[in-house]
């Protein structure tokens, strides 16, 4: 996607590369805007680079040639910490990151950091409880909840720090369907508030149905950005990384060739256009 | 980061039985830890060296160790001569007189650390993990020890890398580790060693879970190996040439206590 002037940029990639110290080159020159309020899918082979191009973006890794820019300012000048107050990070796994003896005291523990005064972190606190649906267990252990409890406690805690960007890792493995529709009910609730959300998943029904911006990286190049409907309607170039779209966008492809405005990216999406296109007929 | 030690080759000292090279591992650490004289320690060095170096573990190995190994053996070098005086006498600080024999004595010391460390890695460096365990439970060590002993090696840098995730997820939460105040910063470690202690328990739960579930513990006499060994001609010999070198040594250093000639003064 070209650079849209009109919009306010959060996180941007500048020609970025990461070599690892074994010497394996991760990425290789990523030019990448993210803007406010985007809703943007991550997709990506196992080892294409997604990991290591968002840990840039949280300051854990820093780039060895480039640059990322965080809200206008040089990574590299930030500490993670400092990053942590715009940019909220949540790993794969809850149980790496859950270690106080309540579900309060756990989604305290990131306001504390970043030094908020005791009635902010108060109204923080409650706000998380309350937006991930858990004020009923704000008194329990969070590490003997169930999983997904447990995955949502390791969401809100990284949301009580109030970042206005969030990076999700994989958020619903592991989930029912139940639950990882909920989950993703909420984080669309943060993207309808104007927060920014990036989410690394491998199930393309997930990025199909909740996200607004796709972007696909292969061998640590960017090889796709743009809307979610014009990155799956690139059936061929999605096939080359051995992405597979949902069987819905497929049967669109085999029966017409529509075009990217029209392109159905779920199946209620597909009804109708199926329905509009038999009246026609 | 790597815990296997393991250096995959074909040499001698592969070759050799686990057991034969576990009993080596011993007889060395023991002569390095008895053994006080300058030569004799610089001697058992110098030919440690050699014989990995004859098993084909590569320099950067050494290294490894010798790095490893800097920070205390400078420390023993530095302090030794403070307790240990004979032979002339350089200077005094405040009532104890520094000696050349002190320092002499402190870089033997140094020298016996450094044995000891090659001594395990005689071992280490050219033996599969898993065969050690299983020369240990050959040698009488009940199973589930033996057992328990590889998975706690096989686990060494998952857990290193759990330790790497914790950390990066508490950072990402704004957790600052501070640079300065030792309380203040050993406090800052709570959360990633507390969510490493869940993680862990939690894996070993699993794993003990994945291990029953396998039939572990079905039939504790009549298990079978996947791999299994048993002493050739070659082994004897070793076992034969490391008891004669014992025995040399303890008739002349202990039994007839022959002291090496002092050319230092």
């Amino acid at each position: 996607m070209s650079i849209d002037a009109t919009r306010e940029p959060v996180i941007q990639a500048i020609d970025l590369e990461h070599t690892y110290d074994n010497g394996f080159q991760a990425l290789r020159g990523i030019d990448l805007t993210i803007y406010k309020g985007d809703y943007v899918g991550l997709i990506g082979q196992n080892g294409s680079g997604k990991t290591t191009m968002i840990k840039h973006f949280n300051g854990l890794l820093r780039p060895t040639k480039g640059k990322i820019l965080i809200n206008g300012a040089d990574a590299t000048t930030l500490t993670v910490g400092k990053i942590a107050k715009q940019v909220g990070f949540v790993f794969q796994n809850p149980d790496h990151q859950i270690f106080c003896p309540s579900v309060r005291e756990e989604l305290a523990f990131g306001p504390k950091n970043c030094g908020m005064s005791p009635g902010e972190m108060k109204d923080a606190v409650e706000d998380a409880l309350e937006s991930f649906r858990i004020t009923e267990f704000a008194e329990h252990p969070p590490a003997i909840l169930g999983f997904g409890l447990r995955r949502k406690v390791s969401l809100a805690a990284v949301y009580s720090c109030r970042p206005t960007v969030f990076i999700m890792d994989e958020p619903t493995v592991g989930l029912d369907h139940r639950s990882a529709r909920e989950l993703l009910d909420i984080i669309g609730e943060l993207n309808g508030n104007g927060d920014t959300i990036i989410l690394i998943t491998h199930d393309m029904r997930v990025i199909c149905e909740n996200t607004k911006r796709g972007i696909v990286l292969r061998n640590g190049k960017l090889i796709l950005d743009g809307t979610t409907r014009e990155v799956m309607s690139n059936i061929e170039v999605l096939r080359q990384t051995q992405i597979r779209p949902p069987q819905v966008i497929e049967l669109s492809k085999e029966l017409s060739a529509p075009d990217v405005a029209e392109f159905p990216l779920n199946v209620d999406e597909f009804i109708n256009e199926f329905i509009k296109t038999k009246k026609a007929m | 980061m790597t815990l296997d030690f393991y250096v995959k080759r074909d040499s001698w000292m592969h070759r050799l039985d686990p057991r034969v090279k576990l009993v080596l591992a011993v007889v060395l650490m023991v002569a390095a830890m008895l053994v006080r004289d300058f030569w004799l320690n610089l001697f058992l060095l110098v030919g440690m060296l050699l014989m990995l170096a004859s098993a084909q573990i590569p320099a950067n190995r050494f290294q490894w160790v010798f790095k490893l190994t800097v920070p205390v053996t400078i420390m023993i070098v530095i302090l030794w001569p403070f307790f240990y005086h004979s032979g002339p006498c350089f200077f005094y600080v405040g009532p104890l007189p520094i000696t050349l024999g002190g320092l002499i004595d402190g870089v033997a010391m140094a020298f016996r650390i450094i044995s000891l460390c090659f001594a395990c890695c005689s071992l280490l460096f050219a033996t599969d993990q898993a065969k050690i365990v299983r020369a240990c439970v050959k040698l009488g060590m009940p199973y589930k020890y033996g057992l328990t002993l590889a998975i706690a090696l096989r686990y060494l840098p998952v857990f290193f890398g759990i330790i790497t995730m914790v950390t990066e997820a508490q950072y990402a939460r704004g957790l600052d580790i501070p640079k300065k105040n030792i309380l203040k910063k050993l406090k800052s470690y709570m959360p990633i060693l507390t969510a490493m202690l869940i993680a862990g328990l939690r894996n070993s739960d699993n794993m003990s879970n994945a291990l029953e579930t396998r039939a572990f513990g079905a039939s504790v006499e009549n298990r079978t190996y996947y791999s299994d060994f048993s002493m050739h001609s070659r082994d004897w010999i070793a076992i034969a040439i490391i008891a004669i070198g014992m025995a040399v040594f303890t008739y002349f250093f202990v039994i007839l206590d022959v002291r090496l000639p002092n050319i230092f003064w």
